[in-house]
C-alpha cells in the first residue's frame, strides 16, 4: 500500500494540475479573507466579525478547487488511458481506491493547511492594524471546520470522479450540483430537508457558528451539528469512491 | 541527425523472472479456454477461443483489423470481463499475480500516457505502485533507446517513442512473459528493424511473449508459433514450419496438358488443372515433374515452383473479413491450401 500511495503522489506531482490547484485556492481563500475585512466598515463592526474572517476561504468556495482535484484524481487517468498501466500495475479497484483516497486525505491536509496559513498570515496583522486582537484559542472552532471542509473536499471529489468516471462529466455535474442544484433544492418544500446531508449543506453546517442559532437554520432547515456535517462529507466521499470502484471503475478498460 | 535506435540491449540485462527462487507466474504458460465476448448483447468480438502459448516461445497473433485481437489479449489482462471462458497465466488468473509487473509485462497501446508528464516519471509511478526501484526506470529507457528523450514530456514524443516507452514499462519488473498489441504500429522501419532486433534479444533470453499484429511479415522472422484469429474465431495455430509443411506447388504451362496430367497421376501425385493449359501440382519437386515431362515426351512453356508463404497462408485463412461473407467455422485442414489461382501477394 506505501507504494500505491506514493505512486498517487507521484502522479500528482508530475503534472501541473496541482500548482494551478493550490494557486486558486490560496487565491480564493485570500480573496474570501480580503473580501471579507473590507466589507465591513467600521472597526467596530469588523470586531463583531471576526469569525467569518476565519471561515472565509470556506464562504468563497475554496473547496472547490479541491474538490476538482479529487475529481481529476480518478478522471485523468480514464482520459489518457493511464488507467491501462495503472490497473496492469494494481488490478485490485479496492487496493487503488484506497491508495488514492489516503494520498488524497494527505493532499487535502497539505492544501487545507496551506490556505490556513496564507489566510491568518493575511488577516492576524490586518485585524491587528485595525485594533482587533484575535485570540486563536477562541477561534479555534472556526479554523479547525474550514481545515475540515478544505482537507475533506478532495476525499468527495475523488469519489465523484471514481463513480462518473468523465472528466467533464464529472467537473460540470460535481460543480452544478454543489453551487446551483443544491441551492435549487433548499426552495423546495420537502425536499429542502435533505440540504444539510449534501456535500454543499454539510459544509455550511461546519463552518456556521454553533452558536449563531438564526443562521443555523436556513430557509426553515436546521443545520446539523459540526462533526455531523465532518461525517456526513466523509460519508459522500467514502461512499461514492466505494460505488464507483465497485461497480464504474470495475467495467472494461477497452 | 543521430541513430535513435539503440542496439538491441546487451547480456548485461538479468535474467527474467528475478533473482533466486521459483519464478513467479509458474512455468510462464498462458492458457486461454473458450474465451467469449460479446460486446452489447449483439456484437460477438471473441467467439470460443482457446490457444495455448508456451513458455519460452514467441508467439505471433494474427488476425485482420478488427479480428479481436486486442479484446482478446485485454481479456488475459483482465482489462476486460469476459463474457464466457478464462485465461491462465502460469496456472493463475491475471488478477491473482503477485505484483503482475513482475510477471506480465503488456504494452497495449501507445497513447497510454499522460502527455504533460515526462517519459521517466511515467515509468517511476510504475516503479512505486509495483516496488521496483527508481532506477530501474532509467534502465529500461537506455533499453528501448529513450534516453535522451526521458526527461522530455510525452506530448513531444513521435509515435515510435510512444511505442518505444511502453516497450520499456514492459520491462520494469523484468518479467518472464511480455503481452503487445501491435508494437510495430507507427514505426518507421528503421524502427520496425530495430524492434526485430528487440524481440529477437528477449526470445533469446527465453520470455515469453505474446505478441499481435496484423501485418504477417512483421512476426514471421523471429515467431515460433503463430495463431491465427478471424472474426472472433480461432482460423490456425501451430508453428510456422507445420503452417507451411508441403505447402509448395509446382506451376506447369503446356500444350499438352493431358499427357502430362497422366504422367503425374502414374507418378503418384494428384495434378490440378486451374486452366486447360496449366497443372499444379503439390508434394513434389520441380526437378520430378521436369524429369517426367520430358521421359513423356511433353512439351512445357513454363515450370516452376510457387513458394507458399506465410503471408499467403495469412490472406488466405483471414479472407473475407472485409467482405462480410462468413467463414467456416473451421478451415479444413492441408493440403486444401491455397486456392486454386494463389494469391496475388505471392511471389
Amino acid at each position: 500500500m506505501v507504494g500505491l500511495i506514493r505512486a498517487e503522489f507521484r502522479k500528482l506531482r508530475t503534472t501541473q494540475v496541482w500548482f494551478w490547484m493550490l494557486l486558486l485556492c490560496l487565491g480564493l481563500a485570500v480573496l474570501g479573507v480580503v473580501a471579507t475585512i473590507a466589507s465591513q466598515s467600521s472597526d467596530a463592526d469588523l470586531a463583531q466579525h471576526v469569525r467569518d474572517v476565519m471561515v472565509a476561504p470556506s464562504s468563497a468556495d475554496t473547496y472547490i478547487p479541491l474538490f476538482v482535484l479529487g475529481i481529476l484524481s480518478v478522471t485523468t487517468e480514464y482520459r489518457y488511458q493511464t488507467i491501462t498501466p495503472t490497473v496492469l500495475a494494481t488490478p485490485s479497484r479496492w487496493a487503488l481506491i484506497t491508495a488514492k483516497l489516503i494520498a488524497y486525505a494527505i493532499v487535502g491536509v497539505l492544501y487545507a493547511l496551506g490556505c490556513l496559513a496564507l489566510q491568518l498570515i493575511i488577516a492576524l496583522p490586518w485585524l491587528s492594524a485595525r485594533n482587533i486582537h484575535v485570540s486563536l484559542s477562541e477561534q479555534a472552532g472556526a479554523l479547525l471546520a474550514v481545515f475540515a471542509v478544505l482537507a475533506l473536499f478532495a476525499l468527495v471529489g475523488l469519489g465523484t470522479g471514481a463513480l462518473l468516471k468523465n472528466q467533464i462529466v464529472a467537473v460540470t455535474v460535481g460543480v452544478i450540483f454543489m453551487l446551483a442544484i443544491t441551492p435549487l433544492l433548499l426552495i423546495i418544500p420537502g425536499v429542502k430537508h435533505v440540504y444539510p446531508y449534501l456535500p454543499a449543506g454539510a459544509v455550511n453546517s461546519i463552518v456556521t457558528d454553533p452558536n449563531d442559532h438564526a443562521n443555523r437554520v436556513v430557509n426553515g432547515v436546521h443545520l446539523i451539528a459540526p462533526a455531523a456535517g465532518v461525517a456526513v462529507l466523509v460519508a459522500w466521499a467514502l461512499v461514492l469512491a466505494v460505488l464507483g470502484a465497485g461497480i464504474t471503475m470495475n467495467r472494461d478498460i477497452s | 541527425m543521430a541513430n535513435v535506435y539503440a542496439p538491441p540491449p546487451g547480456p548485461g540485462v538479468p535474467a527474467p523472472g528475478g533473482p533466486g527462487g521459483a519464478p513467479p507466474g509458474g512455468d510462464g504458460r498462458i492458457v486461454v479456454n473458450e474465451l467469449t465476448k460479446v460486446f452489447g448483447g449483439r456484437v460477438r468480438a471473441v467467439d470460443r477461443l482457446s490457444f495455448t502459448v508456451e513458455p519460452g516461445s514467441v508467439t505471433g497473433f494474427l488476425g485482420p483489423n478488427g479480428a479481436g485481437k486486442t479484446t482478446t489479449l485485454r481479456m488475459i489482462l483482465e482489462l476486460i470481463h469476459p463474457t464466457a471462458g478464462s485465461s491462465t497465466i502460469g496456472g493463475v488468473p491475471y488478477k491473482q499475480l503477485h505484483n503482475p509487473l513482475t510477471v506480465v509485462g503488456a504494452a497495449l497501446e501507445a497513447s497510454s500516457f499522460h502527455p504533460a508528464r515526462t517519459g521517466r516519471n511515467h515509468l517511476r509511478i510504475l516503479c512505486a505502485a509495483a516496488h521496483l526501484p527508481d532506477a530501474r526506470a532509467d534502465e529500461v529507457l537506455d533499453l528501448v533507446g529513450l534516453h535522451d528523450a526521458a526527461r522530455r514530456k510525452v506530448r513531444g514524443y513521435s509515435m515510435g517513442m510512444r511505442q518505444r516507452l511502453g516497450l520499456a514499462a514492459t520491462l520494469l519488473g523484468n518479467p518472464r512473459i511480455l503481452v503487445l498489441d501491435e508494437p510495430a504500429n507507427g514505426l518507421d522501419p528503421e524502427g520496425i528493424r530495430w524492434l526485430r532486433g528487440f524481440f529477437r534479444h528477449l526470445a533469446g533470453e527465453g520470455r515469453t511473449v505474446l505478441v499481435s499484429s496484423h501485418l504477417l511479415n512483421e512476426v514471421q522472422e523471429f515467431a515460433d508459433r503463430v495463431v491465427i484469429l478471424n472474426r472472433g474465431q480461432l482460423v490456425r495455430q501451430g508453428s510456422i514450419a507445420e503452417l507451411t509443411a508441403g505447402t509448395d506447388t509446382v506451376q506447369v504451362r503446356s500444350p499438352q496438358p493431358a499427357a502430362l496430367v497422366e504422367a503425374l497421376r502414374q507418378a503418384g501425385v494428384q495434378p490440378e488443372q486451374p486452366d486447360p493449359n496449366t497443372v499444379r501440382v503439390r508434394g513434389i519437386e520441380m526437378a520430378h515433374v521436369g524429369h517426367l515431362a520430358f521421359t513423356a515426351g511433353v512439351e512445357l512453356h513454363e515450370l516452376r515452383t510457387e513458394r507458399f508463404d506465410l503471408e499467403e497462408l495469412f490472406f488466405t485463412l483471414t479472407e473475407g473479413a472485409y467482405s462480410g461473407q462468413t467463414m467456416p467455422q473451421q478451415v479444413p485442414p492441408q493440403p486444401g491450401f491455397p486456392p486454386q489461382g494463389g494469391a496475388p501477394w505471392s511471389g
